[in-house]
């Protein structure tokens, strides 16, 4: 007898502990939500500490920040490729302490283990006062809005950070909008590299190959083909096999991928959705397109005379630019060509091929995606916005990024502006390289800095494309700052996955078997069999919500 | 000495031949991975990604090992495993061992209530935040402690161990050794110890890779880099392969897109380096003690 009801009640319990382990996030909530009653009574004891402190401690504007030293933790995020020595070492970072008179204990998180440790801090309520995440992303919707770990900073800035209000004020648009949550507060300082560019999708066609067979520069799509078909067939290396690749692309690759062929096809293809948004403000499915279908018949007859590269399913992106590198290629989509590593191979011999204009490629906004954020452990706020205001100042800040002034970056004399003189970025360096508090939107930076050569081939890129009329009206990015809450954007991201197999399964079956009607319609039914229909129409409310211009 | 070879029949013959043929293969297809792994952590990293390193390694380049070894923290990580390795087994095997022993006493008071409370921990677990919370308020967040004390003692293992001792050492032998006034410390130093050199051998074994092998427990818990294990470190090394490479990441790079490529190209071939530095010792390891481990794997499978 007592055995068997011990044994219901061991069945009984781990069926319950089978049950809970489903629920971990809300477990991790229900521990961080205990933790966090007892800090928000902290935070409040603190806030009116600091009011009574802070006219004796603090310096409203000017050098140092505090009367008396001050210590603040910051917990720092570096991308994995990233090797930096101790940041305290650095000799801006150091320079900039004594200036302050604010010193910082630094938690240097790589961008592989970022998740990881930023969950377990917040749950273990042991929070930094500050948070620099410039490559990684900070989820402001649950720790914000909904956890209010973090603090709005939309009044801080205009209060205590006159380098970053008036960089937003010199712009035409503001350039933060971006980083607006659902419940209509910012809760981040903003990160933003000003490039002065609206597109990423360009294409190149390789003009050595043209002059050696005496061909036009092809304008339309038919001309491109047989452009291409020529490069297959006369020989244009001149050794005396046909070994040239004249169309190299890979299925899902980045920047040699299907994506940023689409475009030719009037699909301004998105970078990671399969959405975009048309020039009448409708959220459409790329993949149920006329465009698309066009797109898919016209790669598999390329496929099938071989002027694709054979391995075009499978390669993957170290693959391809080996190949570029190699150079022996006719024509290709990438962001650019200097400074990838392709001096020796594609970017001697290609130059930008101007589609035909019925093309449409995805916009870009230069918009600041998410630098620091304050949390709410923080019992110095007015001093950490003027320490983070002091990151912005052009000299400390070019310093932060680049290296020493003299050794990495110098004042031009003719115009004035800096100019970056470094050329090895391998090895140690000793600055926070672009995981820093950088914040120059395009007029800010166009007056300051003179832009390296591999900036200004974009800016002629861009301006090129857009003057033949050929960027998307309104930029897909919206999408991505769209005010969708919490809930919505964890149950599309499934979706979204999905979407994103079905799509680039079929699209490698339609090039290498071709397209019939009776493949097209079935994988059109997959696509609304996934619920596509309530996927666009989410995205479609928030468009609309936005009112774009 | 003369052998009279007895002479195999004509069929046994042939099932002979072809057995062994069969089994050399097997191995090689088992061994040819292992060796490429070798062989492509000297090729050249282009040479790999053509896909031409097969048999030998091609165009020789130490360009993966260099990248490797250029990483300041991994000589230092290497010590650091070392330590915590080799301690913690010292540790582990210490009290695996007394415990199993205190366990597999007949008339042991509280056994079975123990029993179940060891197993219940087998199957039930706080879960990684709750674990976290309970190391920092004892105070082992970022120390040289927890990363010894983490999974020092694993309930299968001390299962094990305890039902060695129960079958392979007889109750008699205790009778014997009370009845010439030894204590169980005397019994348990003397002579049980002795005996369990199989098992010691097996516990060494498991521990001491899982503890090697583990990256985890250094991710979470150490904040300062000079007290992380190797394979942490190795794995920041491989995660620069995953690098996405769509619009937004990209830009952030506008300036050093070239080092970057230039970090994944040499990644190709440094994953293989870190595989023969992370796994070198641990192969060497098993050369050793495999006589025991042949023994001591099918223990914990025989009862009475």
């Amino acid at each position: 007898m007592k055995k068997k009801v011990f044994a219901v009640i061991l069945t009984a319990s781990m069926l319950a502990s089978c049950l809970s382990g489903c629920g971990n996030s809300s477990g991790g909530s229900e521990v961080s939500g205990s933790v966090e009653s007892s800090t928000e009574t902290e935070g409040s004891t603190a806030a009116g500490e600091t009011g009574g402190s802070e006219s004796s401690h603090f310096n409203e504007t000017g050098y140092p920040i505090v009367k008396e030293p001050l210590t603040l933790k910051v917990m720092l995020s570096i991308r994995d490729v990233d090797s930096l020595m101790e940041p305290n070492d650095m000799p801006i970072i150091k320079e900039l302490e004594e200036r302050t008179g604010i010193h910082i204990e630094w938690e240097v998180i790589k961008g592989s283990d970022w998740d990881t440790k930023l969950n377990l801090m917040f749950a273990s309520g042991d929070y930094p006062d500050i948070i620099l995440s410039a490559n990684t992303p900070v989820d402001d919707e649950e720790y914000g809005v909904t956890q209010q770990l973090l603090i709005p900073v939309d009044e801080l800035t205009q209060q205590y950070m006159p380098n970053y209000t008036e960089r937003i004020a010199g712009e035409t648009d503001d350039p933060t909008s971006g980083l607006v949550a659902s419940d209509g507060k910012k809760y981040s300082v903003g990160y933003l590299v000003g490039q002065n560019i609206n597109t990423n999708q360009h294409f190149f066609i390789n003009q050595t190959w043209l002059d050696n067979l005496k061909l036009e520069t092809p304008s339309t799509l038919d001309e491109l083909t047989d452009v291409l078909r020529a490069f297959k067939t006369g020989d244009p290396n001149g050794n005396g096999t046909a070994d040239e690749v004249p169309f190299e692309l890979g299925l899902d690759t980045g920047f040699y991928s299907i994506r940023y062929v689409l475009p030719l096809f009037g699909i301004p293809c998105d970078t990671s959705k399969w959405i975009y948004i048309d020039d009448n403000k409708q959220v459409q499915l790329t993949a149920a397109q006329e465009g698309f279908r066009e797109c898919m018949e016209w790669l598999n007859m390329l496929y099938k005379e071989d002027m694709l590269d054979p391995e075009v399913i499978s390669q993957d992106i170290n693959t391809i630019e080996t190949k570029l590198k190699e150079g022996n290629v006719g024509f290709f989509t990438c962001w650019r060509l200097t400074a990838m590593g392709l001096d020796d191979g594609v970017a001697k011999d290609c130059v930008l091929y101007t589609p035909e204009s019925n093309a449409s490629l995805y916009r870009y906004l230069e918009l600041a995606k998410n630098g620091a954020y304050i949390t709410v452990g923080n019992e110095h706020v007015p001093e950490t916005m003027r320490w983070l205001d002091s990151l912005l100042d052009t000299e400390t800040m070019f310093s932060l990024y680049y290296g020493e002034e003299d050794s990495a970056w110098v004042y031009n004399d003719e115009n004035g502006k800096i100019d970056s003189i470094i050329t090895d970025t391998t090895g140690v360096r000793d600055c926070l390289d672009c995981n820093t508090l950088f914040f120059a939107p395009g007029q800010y930076i166009s007056d300051a800095f003179n832009m390296s050569p591999q900036r200004i081939e974009k800016t002629q890129y861009c301006e090129q494309y857009e003057a033949a009329g050929m960027i998307q009206k309104y930029s897909n990015d919206y999408l991505r700052l769209a005010p969708l809450t919490s809930d919505q954007l964890q149950s599309s991201s499934l979706k979204e996955t999905d979407i994103d197999n079905a799509v680039v399964e079929n699209m490698a079956a339609f090039i290498t078997k071709g397209v019939t009607d009776d493949s097209w319609n079935t994988f059109i039914k997959l696509m609304e069999d996934i619920g596509t229909a309530d996927y666009i129409r989410m995205y479609q409310d928030a468009i609309d919500q936005m009112d774009l211009d | 000495m003369n052998f009279k070879r007895k002479k195999l029949s004509f069929s046994n013959r042939v099932f002979h031949i072809f057995n062994t043929i069969f089994w050399i293969v097997t191995m090689l297809l088992i061994l040819y991975p292992l060796y490429l792994v070798v062989i492509a952590s000297f090729s050249d990293p282009d040479a790999i990604i053509r896909g031409e390193v097969l048999w030998h390694p091609v165009d020789f380049s130490l360009a993966g090992y260099k990248a490797v070894f250029q990483y300041a923290e991994l000589l230092n990580s290497y010590l650091n495993s070392f330590i915590y390795t080799i301690t913690s087994v010292v540790l582990s095997i210490g009290i695996t061992l007394a415990a199993a022993y205190t366990l597999s006493r007949p008339k042991f008071p509280g056994k079975g209530p123990l029993n179940l409370f060891f197993v219940f921990t087998m199957f039930f677990n706080g879960g990684l935040i709750p674990t976290f919370l309970v190391m920092k308020d004892i105070g082992l967040y970022n120390t040289r402690a927890i990363m010894i004390l983490m999974g020092c003692v694993s309930v299968w293992n001390l299962m094990v161990a305890r039902t060695f001792i129960q079958t392979s050492i007889p109750q008699e032998l205790y009778e014997a050794a009370m009845l010439d006034g030894a204590t169980h410390f005397n019994y348990f130093f003397r002579i049980v110890v002795p005996l369990c050199k199989t098992i010691v051998a097996v516990l060494a074994v498991y521990y001491g890779v899982s503890k090697w092998n583990d990256y985890f427990t250094g991710l979470v818990y150490i904040r300062n880099r000079s007290l992380l294990p190797l394979q942490t470190i190795l794995r920041e090394i491989l995660a620069t392969l995953q690098v996405d490479k769509s619009g937004d990441y990209m830009l952030s790079l506008a300036d050093s897109a070239e080092s970057i490529n230039e970090a994944m190209r040499i990644a190709n071939v440094a994953k293989y380096c870190i595989i023969v530095v992370a796994t070198g010792p641990v192969v060497i390891l098993y050369a050793f003690m495999q006589k025991y481990f042949e023994k001591g794997v099918m223990i914990g499978s025989l009862k009475g």
